[in-house]
């Protein structure tokens, strides 16, 4: 009996020292793996700021709603509430809260059933103290201005990452580093206190100042929805530019979306278009033709040309808007009447080769490298391409396709004095230090000489003194602009649509100093003129930029008489 | 002083007598018998206090938890605990101060109400249920644990019957004839509870006390293998039990079912290393280990305290198992020399198939640990059965007492000189 008892509690002492020596490591390390869990700690996204400082993008705390169908007592009476409360169709919010095991059998212990629901909401889900129903904490997305811009933001994903607009295209920067917590915990979940725990903090997103502004943003949007409305047009673009840093004042692309309630919109309104669609933008074009011919010098100002109202080319009949007698046109007549014809006889002075040169030289054909997601490159066949009909349907902007930006950079061109700008959307970055960071200096390239540029400038303003563009007159500013009226190709291929046109208006103000650039583009417009349906918008949003950047009232100078046109 | 002849004085005429050459002084023999017991009384009444002192501190540190998240007061086990004690020391007080033969006159009553109790748990409307078995009788708040009064009253019995059949000891089975019937009942319906480590710790007991009884070695290897071949065939014929049973062989092939509890057991006793993560700083406490504050206590020992912890436990154990042994070597008579053998054997035994349950090498049977694991029956009944070793040991002392008192006063008048006590005033051993 004594050696049963000797030899129980030596065998007893033998395995004490196995397993709390020989094998403690191992068995340690079990142990903790089976307590231990990561707490991500997310870390705030940075803030989009307008150029004035003024929240555009922000996050909120909020929470995320899941269910744990196990613990879930009444799907049924459950459902409706959750679904009442979270804005969610009861069906599918029944079917998540009774659905207890997968396909495969296995038990469903989570699913979520709404992020990033607003505080106030899940405090109101909160006290109904539903079975099996429980939240964590997370941040929102939040736009204080509502549908502001929402393209040239974009939007998140439920997981807080960007999904499209400055939102992606910034995600690194206003991501941050989420941190890490590991703790241990018991099987339920409870922390252990007094196994301790590692603490990672995260690091917060940098903020993003854009080089938008908020107001100028609004009005823009504002005035495009009216016009869109007014004109019965299908859709609109306006592009607030400032021609010497490239900066974006404003991007609005009609119809848009609430970037609060992205699940509840069209999909298709999110496309910020005025960076990734092309469309072919028509008389706006003949700057580059006009700008060409008078940087090489194959007219001057006084060079008349006798402009029918029609030419055949290649068995194509090509007009002019309006039915006029062959007259005689100098080309800030073909400019301020808009002649087609007269728009090919000056780039048939050009030639092919020196015109192509220069409409690459005005970016078309190429991204402006614009800080945005899916820039389109638009479309300019390569010379090898161009048939007997593209010297006359280019130089007046039909037979290639640009994007709205595109042509806000062709008239900043001229605005900033021949030089390119590169356009942008951010002025600067906020890092954790609280030290705002600029943006680094776009990049140029010099097109026309700035003698050029004044010239196109005083041509497109008198253009809007007595041509196609005079809706588009500020009082107490000089206009520069132009009008355009685009067919539209047909989708499906071959020609184009019948009876339908994108109506435009571009230009600059002060014409004698430029301080901002305007696009304002009406798709399928019921009044198909450019003049009579874009230069309205265009003034409401210029006018009201000019009055925002207090930028003071510049009387007319004299037209000078090369501008006069010969009647 | 060897061989030297002694006078002796028992009787009315002095005797001579040749004492052998290694054989101590009557008188020096029993005070060393004397310092003995006295000693193995000091060393019981320590280890068992130092084991229901450290239980209570282990029972807080292990239960506090669970008592926070299920009562919202980190104490009510341990307050239990402490009342178990207490009442527990008074009953040990209680027992050692009664004469033990009392339990060799009243076993037939205690048996029976034993088995009465037993079969009340059995009874739905009388017994609670928790986690399928059956083995509780509520009494206001507390509720009572049969089978733990059962471990004692089987051990009295069985000493009882065993005595009284003494002079049957060339008759193995005419001596032990009743006591085994006595243990197929009470097996039988702790089995129904279902109990299996009572049921073990219950069969153990009685073995001890045949092993004491001096019955025939062959014929009691022989009730063993029987015994063992029985219960193997019973726990391995039905396959969920067999599955349960060995399952602490692997635990790792089913970690998160039958394996689960073992697991947790281990690795809880490797976190603690040489020693421990420190005392109330558990983490297998919170929910791993199952019955953390009860039957797995050792391994929350083991995880807070090291190997230290763990093996000063052991050596305790060993203390109060060396000294009971000692207190049944030395008891006065054949029923206390049982009854003592049978206590600790049970008390022992129940130890080290805990200590084994944890540490992984027994199967898990749901054994508390004496003195250390919650729960009042077996507190209770073991500080009382205590008490019974404490009364055997106490009348070890008063038997020498009294037989040299005897032995000073038997001879006509004082003697003239000194006499040593004689051999034949010695009590029976």
């Amino acid at each position: 009996m004594l050696a049963i008892l000797a030899v129980g509690f030596a065998g007893i002492l033998v395995r004490l020292f196995v397993l709390q020596v020989k094998d403690a490591a191992a068995l340690q390390r079990m142990a903790i793996d089976q307590r231990i869990r990561s707490v991500t700690l997310p870390a705030p996204r940075g803030t989009i700021f307008d150029r004035n400082g003024r929240e555009l993008a922000m996050s909120l705390p909020a929470d995320d709603v899941y269910v744990d169908p196990q613990l879930v007592r009444n799907a049924a009476a459950e459902a409706p509430t959750v679904a009442s409360i979270l804005g969610l169709k009861e069906a599918a919010v029944l079917q998540l809260l009774s659905t207890k095991a997968t396909a495969g059998g296995q038990p469903v212990h989570f699913a979520w059933v709404k992020m990033g629901v607003d505080l106030q909401t899940a405090r109101l889900l909160a006290s109904h103290d539903l079975a099996g129903i429980g939240m964590l904490s997370d941040t929102r997305r939040y736009y204080p201005n509502g549908p502001l811009a929402p393209q040239v933001l974009g939007v998140v994903g439920v997981d807080g990452a960007g999904l499209a607009g400055l939102e992606l295209q910034y995600q690194s920067l206003l991501a941050g580093k989420p941190g890490h917590e590991v703790v241990q915990e018991d099987p339920s979940g409870t922390l252990i206190p007094q196994a301790g725990a590692t603490h990672t903090a995260p690091v917060p997103g940098d903020d993003l100042v854009l080089t938008i502004d908020r107001d100028i943003q609004y009005r823009a949007q504002q005035s495009l929805a009216e016009a869109v409305q007014r004109n019965h047009a299908r859709s609109g673009t306006v592009i607030v530019m400032n021609p010497h840093t490239g900066a974006i004042l404003a991007m609005a692309t009609y119809p848009w979306f609430d970037p609060n309630n992205v699940a509840a919109s069209n999909p298709a309104t999110i496309t910020n278009s005025a960076v990734t669609d092309v469309y072919e933008p028509g008389s706006v074009n003949k700057i580059v033709t006009a700008a060409a011919a008078l940087q090489e010098g194959v007219l001057n100002l006084n060079t008349r040309f006798m402009v029918p109202d029609q030419v055949t080319v290649y068995g194509d009949v090509i007009h002019d808007a309006e039915i006029h007698p062959t007259e005689p046109m100098t080309l800030a007549d073909i400019l301020a009447y808009s002649s087609n014809i007269g728009a090919i006889k000056v780039a048939a002075l050009l030639g092919e080769r020196r015109f192509f040169n220069y409409l690459q030289a005005f970016g078309y054909g190429r991204p402006t490298g614009i800080d945005f997601p899916g820039e389109s490159p638009g479309i300019l066949p390569p010379l090898s391409q161009w048939s007997g009909t593209s010297m006359a349907t280019i130089p007046f902007g039909q037979g290639i396709a640009v994007t709205p930006l595109q042509m806000a950079c062709v008239y900043a061109t001229i605005a900033n004095g021949g030089v390119w700008v590169q356009p942008r959307l951010v002025r600067g970055t906020i890092g954790p230090d609280g030290q705002f960071q600029p943006a680094p200096a776009p990049a140029t390239r010099r097109v026309v000489s700035e003698r050029t540029a004044r010239t196109v400038a005083e041509l497109l303003a008198y253009g809007v003194d007595v041509g196609t563009g005079v809706q588009a007159q500020i009082p107490g500013f000089w206009v520069a602009g132009k009008t355009g009226t685009a067919q539209i190709p047909n989708p499906k291929g071959g020609g184009y649509l019948p009876n339908v046109y994108d109506a435009s208006f571009m230009g600059f103000t002060p014409a004698s100093n430029p301080q901002i650039v305007v696009v304002a583009i009406l798709d399928r417009p019921s009044t198909v003129y450019g003049g009579v349906a874009a230069a309205p918008l265009f003034r409401d949003v210029a006018r009201f930029a000019l009055a925002h950047l207090r930028i003071p009232p510049a009387s007319k100078p004299p037209i000078p008489p090369h501008a006069i046109p010969a009647g | 002083m060897a061989g030297e002849a002694t006078v002796e004085t028992a009787g009315s005429r002095p005797r001579l007598r040749l004492v052998r050459p290694d054989e101590l002084p009557p008188a020096v023999q029993r005070a060393r018998l004397e310092r003995n017991v006295r000693r193995s009384l000091s060393v019981l009444a320590v280890t068992v206090a130092a084991l229901t002192v450290f239980g209570l501190v282990m029972v807080l540190s292990a239960s506090s938890i669970t008592a926070y998240t299920q009562y919202g007061s980190s104490f009510v086990f341990f307050k239990r605990q402490a009342i178990f004690a207490i009442a527990g020391a008074l009953a040990a007080v209680v027992a050692a101060r009664i004469d033990y033969h009392v339990w060799q006159r009243l076993w037939f009553p205690l048996a029976g109400v034993t088995v009465l109790l037993l079969a009340m748990v059995l009874v739905p409307s009388t017994g609670v249920s928790i986690a399928g078995s059956s083995r509780w009788i509520p009494l206001g708040p507390f509720s009572l644990q049969p089978s733990e009064l059962a471990k004692f009253v089987v051990v009295a019995a069985g000493a009882a019957i065993l005595t009284r059949n003494h002079r049957l000891v060339g008759e193995p089975l005419r001596m032990s004839a009743l006591l085994l019937m006595l243990l197929g009942g009470m097996v039988g319906l702790v089995m129904l509870q279902p109990d299996l480590g009572t049921a073990m710790i219950i069969t153990g007991a009685v073995f001890v006390l045949l092993f004491v009884s001096g019955i025939s070695l062959r014929w009691l290897a022989g009730a063993a293998t029987l015994v063992l071949a029985g219960g193997a065939g019973l726990i391995l014929s039905a396959s969920y039990r067999r599955t349960r049973f060995l399952a602490f062989l692997h635990p790792w092939s089913d970690p998160h079912n039958t394996g689960y509890q073992t697991i947790q057991g281990l690795l809880a006793l490797g976190s603690g290393h040489w020693f421990g993560v420190g005392l109330g700083a558990s983490r297998a406490a919170w929910g791993y280990v199952p019955n953390a504050f009860t039957d797995f206590i050792y391994a929350i020992i083991g995880e807070e305290l090291g190997l230290i912890g763990a093996v000063a436990l052991l050596a305790i154990f060993a203390a109060m198992v060396w000294a009971g042994i000692r207190i049944a070597i030395k008891a006065p008579d054949t029923y206390g020399r049982l009854l003592a053998a049978g206590i600790i054997g049970w008390l022992g035994l129940q130890a080290i198939i805990n200590m084994g349950t944890v540490v992984g090498v027994l199967p898990i049977t749901g054994v508390p640990l004496p003195f250390v694991s919650y729960g009042g029956s077996s507190l209770i009944v073991s500080l009382a059965s205590v008490g019974v070793l404490w009364s055997i040991g106490r009348s070890t002392l008063a038997k020498l007492t009294r037989g040299q008192r005897a032995a000073r006063g038997k001879g006509p008048g004082r003697p003239r000189r000194a006499a040593p006590v004689t051999a034949a005033a010695r009590p029976e051993p």
